[in-house]
């Protein structure tokens, strides 16, 4: 399985909370990685693009504010089980690295 | 509507059209949501963010698993076209021979009627294929292997392992070989259905035309190719404007697109169809490498499919 980029990871993390329109997942990713990732409306449409292409995630519901079409977007059960697997896959790696660096003495608590 | 909408709507024009309908007024939301008060121009980083994600959608549309069918279809359509890109070359090749000798043709009828009936042998041979294909019909696809070996019999030093290594000889024989198989194949039949009867009678006559005049800048003396290698450089251009003009009705079609791009190449690799005594080494090079590369796009895209099941 190929391995997931860092926007698409934050992205399905942001959904796995629940339902969240573009911009609320924008602020969220923001807040998921403490300020370091922040996405734009470009990257994050071709992400949802691939992502509803890909099964990962589907269109839960519309609203209308300000006149303007707000939609929600959700996790689909692919979508949860592929971020587990991801969430796994990173844990296993920050393990081994860890253990390593305590090794030496390098690095902080685990 | 603000300044601000105004020039992000302009830059979402570079997305899909599909995309723009489900999305716009969406990503117009978010991008007005996370301008600073006053704003009226976008940042340089969402300019470029933008543009890159257009990019990325218009590639996962035309590159992406989601493009399989269409690049199916679209292979299938240039198959079934190389029988008439053959009938557009071998008809073009023929108004130049009948131009070219046009003052003898009433004494040649006379005096050597087989002369005549031996120029329309390659238009007969390419005819025959391409009426295959478009009429489905099995019978008339073995007619036309009958045409082309009694055709090929005429010439058996072309068949010779010299001549078939010379790069105005073996290309064409390949090319003209998988026309008459192709005659024979249903799905070439059932991919030509999609062009529309009107599309063949606009651009059939344009292609011929076009490629007549290519060809005859460099045949017909108005430049001398002995003492001029440019032009003949330019060898594969004539059949170039052919997979032009077929692009053109095609472009009307997501599998048509394709089926340009997919002949492309080898339309560039098969050079004049040996009409010329001779071509430069880079020439003969460079048509080499479009056949290399067509091989290597067709593998590539043989073995994603193949990975994507």
């Amino acid at each position: 399985m190929r391995q997931m980029q860092e926007p698409t990871f934050l992205i399905l993390t942001a959904l796995a909370a629940g339902p969240q329109h573009g911009y609320g997942v924008i602020t969220d990713v923001e807040r998921i990685s403490e300020g370091q990732v922040r996405l734009r409306a470009g990257t994050l449409y071709a992400a949802f693009d691939r992502l509803q292409e890909e099964g990962l995630i589907a269109e839960d519901r519309e609203e209308i504010v300000d006149g303007r079409v707000r939609r929600y977007y959700r996790l689909t059960g692919d979508g949860a089980a592929r971020l587990a697997v991801e969430a796994e896959r990173m844990r296993r790696h920050a393990r081994a690295a860890t253990a390593r660096l305590r090794a030496i003495g390098a690095g902080g608590a685990a | 509507m603000s300044s601000l909408e105004t020039r992000y709507r302009r830059l979402l024009a570079a997305y899909p059209r599909d995309h723009r309908a489900r999305h716009e007024e969406e990503m117009l939301g978010v991008l007005l949501a996370g301008a600073r008060p006053g704003q009226t121009r976008p940042r340089p980083a969402d300019v470029a963010d933008l543009l890159w994600g257009a990019l990325r959608v218009h590639g996962r549309r035309a590159f992406g698993p989601v493009s399989a069918p269409a690049w199916r279809c679209g292979l299938a359509l240039a198959v079934a076209l190389w029988p008439f890109l053959m009938l557009a070359g071998a008809l073009a090749t023929g108004l130049l021979h009948t131009a070219e000798s046009v003052g003898n043709v009433g004494v040649a009828a006379v005096a050597r009627p087989f002369a005549i009936l031996r120029l329309a042998e390659p238009i007969v041979t390419a005819a025959l294929s391409a009426l295959a294909v478009l009429l489905g019909r099995r019978w008339i696809a073995v007619l036309g292997v009958v045409a082309f070996v009694l055709y090929q019999a005429r010439y058996p030093h072309l068949l010779e392992l010299d001549a078939l290594l010379f790069p105005n000889h073996g290309p064409v024989l390949l090319a003209q070989l998988a026309a008459v198989a192709i005659a024979f194949v249903p799905a070439a039949h059932r991919a030509i259905a999609v062009v529309p009867w009107r599309a063949f009678l606009l651009w059939g006559p344009l292609a011929v035309a076009g490629l007549a005049m290519s060809k005859a800048i460099v045949r017909v003396r108005w430049v001398d190719v002995l003492a001029h290698h440019v032009p003949v450089t330019w060898k594969p251009v004539p059949w170039l404007v052919v997979v032009g003009l077929a692009a053109g009705w095609a472009c009307g079609s997501s599998a048509g697109r394709r089926a340009a791009l997919v002949l492309f190449l080898p339309a560039a690799a098969l050079g004049d169809l040996g009409d010329l005594p001779s071509v430069p080494a880079a020439t003969a090079l460079a048509q080499i490498g479009c056949a290399a590369l067509a091989f290597a796009a067709t593998a590539a895209l043989a073995l994603r499919r193949g990975a994507g099941r």
